[in-house]
């Protein structure tokens, strides 16, 4: 298992986002959860095929669509293109949130919550 | 002109995409939360899904009519995720009490192919192939692809139960191609790697006594096949590789019970029935190497926008007719379109290729000669092109 967390966050940037929304800062835990790679896909996360990761949750509402680009930053170890297209995953990919299917939940716009379990299955044969 | 179908379409001229039901409800029993959503639309629960997947099987053998209680089968193991869940439903079945069980008995083969992997990785595979029949219950039978290409003689000695017997080596892929030209495109070794799977497949079955054998092509695999078989001009395939039922012997048929079935179907019944399933590491290939990967990444791109994309090849490919004729061609087995009075798509493609490669005069009474297909010819017009990358006819 692999654990980790994102602590690039600018901090600057979340002082003027709580000033100018009046939501301030309050110590909550971290969001924790499980990504899940499989039918191919976890070839291209360094063939791991768990992932327990957590975001700073207190400044921000983090989406897949968000996620996506964590994993593409700090997880993908090859090809991009076989992961991402256009700010989602690629034709093929399904993605699973709690054992459910994400075109139930908005899709990339889905809140992540905490404890929340996503699952990536590549249903690609090639490439 | 005809207005019919216009109102379809908004102002804009676009057409409008289709909403996922908003609804919190199965669309089917309408009463618990929806899980996942089929063809882009349609919101179903877990057990309601789950319940289809295995009447839509059911059905699909039960309509065809074919097997009797009893019979012998023969399925096609891969490494993916297609056949354990098919291995999965047949198990369902068998196993039930009620009047719908499932009364034939299957035999498990799996041809050993995966020469992009290491020699271990490739045990592992076997080992894990193994292991998962081994689990449901049913005998598993090895064949080496490599073995049966070089030696096309008897079969009984090439099918073996035990994974330590299976000989696996380094030089099974030079000696797949011993018989093929070094430059042979990618596209071409795969087409005859196809054919030869086809042919020991059948060959396995007769031995093993088998009436029907099993594969495990889903719903895509048969549009980027169908696809595929346009592109290469086999043509004279597509009605037998795009239905259910391949009856091309006379002795084996060849079934496709997954043909129905879409990808995303196929994932959520291995997820939702918590089949462990490893999936070995795919070959790394750029789609543009072979017409057969290009054109899966164009079924699959397009299917992502357009959901009807591979229903759509499909009922096409359910429209055609079979070529009758005597002779079969002796690669691929399928009949050779016999002569006929109406210019066939082979002579056109003939007369094309003579107009733009030579100079012709149309006067000649000879012309029409020059472009019709030879007579008594071995190979149909496809695999009369394959043949050519071949070393020993």
């Amino acid at each position: 298992m692999c654990y980790v967390s994102l602590r690039n966050v600018n901090i600057k940037n979340i002082s003027n986002f709580a000033f100018q929304t009046g939501y301030f800062l309050i110590s909550m835990a971290d969001l924790k959860i499980a990504l899940e790679f499989g039918g191919g896909a976890e070839v291209l996360v360094g063939n791991q095929k768990v992932h327990e990761v957590a975001f700073p949750s207190k400044n921000k509402v983090w989406t897949i669509g968000d996620l996506l680009y964590w994993i593409k930053d700090n997880i993908l170890k090859e090809r991009p293109e076989l992961f991402l297209q256009d700010g989602s995953v690629r034709p093929g990919i399904l993605v699973l949130v709690n054992d459910a299917d994400w075109e139930l939940m908005d899709t990339v716009n889905y809140e992540l919550k905490s404890n929340d379990r996503i699952v990536f299955i590549s249903t690609l044969h090639g490439g | 002109m005809c207005s019919v179908g216009d109102d379809l379409f908004d102002d804009n001229g676009l057409m409008s995409t289709i909403e996922v039901s908003r609804s919190k409800t199965c669309n089917k029993c309408k009463t618990a939360e929806t899980h996942l959503v089929l063809r882009n639309k349609d919101a179903y629960c877990k057990s309601c899904f789950l319940e289809n997947v295995t009447h839509k099987f059911k059905s699909t053998l039960g309509k065809s009519r074919l097997i009797r209680p009893g019979n012998r089968v023969l399925f096609l193991y891969e490494d993916n995720e297609a056949s354990t869940a098919l291995l999965h439903m047949v198990r369902d079945g068998l196993n039930l009490n009620t009047p719908k069980k499932l009364n034939f008995c299957p035999v498990i083969v799996f041809i050993e192919d995966l020469y992009h992997l290491t020699i271990e990785e490739r045990h592992n595979v076997i080992e894990q192939a193994n292991k998962v029949i081994g689990e449901f219950h049913f005998d598993l039978f090895l064949v080496s692809l490599a073995q049966y290409a070089g030696n096309t003689g008897s079969i009984d000695k090439l099918i073996c139960q035990a994974s330590e017997v299976l000989p696996i080596s380094e030089n099974d892929e030079h000696e797949l191609f011993r018989n093929v030209q070094p430059n042979t495109s990618v596209t071409n070794k795969k087409e005859l790697i196809s054919i030869l799977k086809r042919n020991l497949l059948i060959e396995v079955a007769k031995h093993l006594d088998c009436k029907f054998i099993f594969t495990n092509e889903i719903s895509q695999d048969i549009a980027i096949n169908l696809l595929t078989n346009v592109s290469l001009a086999c043509g004279n395939r597509i009605p037998i590789e795009a239905g259910f039922c391949d009856d091309i012997d006379s002795q084996v048929k060849i079934l496709r019970p997954l043909y129905l079935f879409d990808s995303k179907e196929i994932e959520f019944y291995t997820k939702y029935n918590n089949i462990n399933y490893t999936h070995s590491r795919n070959e790394e290939t750029n789609p543009y190497s072979s017409i057969q990967t290009l054109l899966e990444k164009f079924v699959v791109d397009l299917q992502a926008n357009f959901p009807a994309t591979i229903n759509t090849i499909l009922k096409i490919g359910d429209k055609l007719d079979i070529v009758k004729g005597d002779i079969s061609c002796q690669l691929c087995k399928i009949p050779i379109c016999e002569q006929s009075s109406q210019l066939t798509s082979e002579e056109s493609t003939r007369f094309s290729s003579l107009v733009s490669t030579s100079k012709i005069d149309l006067a000649d009474p000879d012309l029409s000669n020059k472009f019709a297909p030879i007579n008594g010819k071995a190979y149909c017009f496809s695999c009369d092109e394959l043949s050519k990358c071949l070393l020993k006819r």
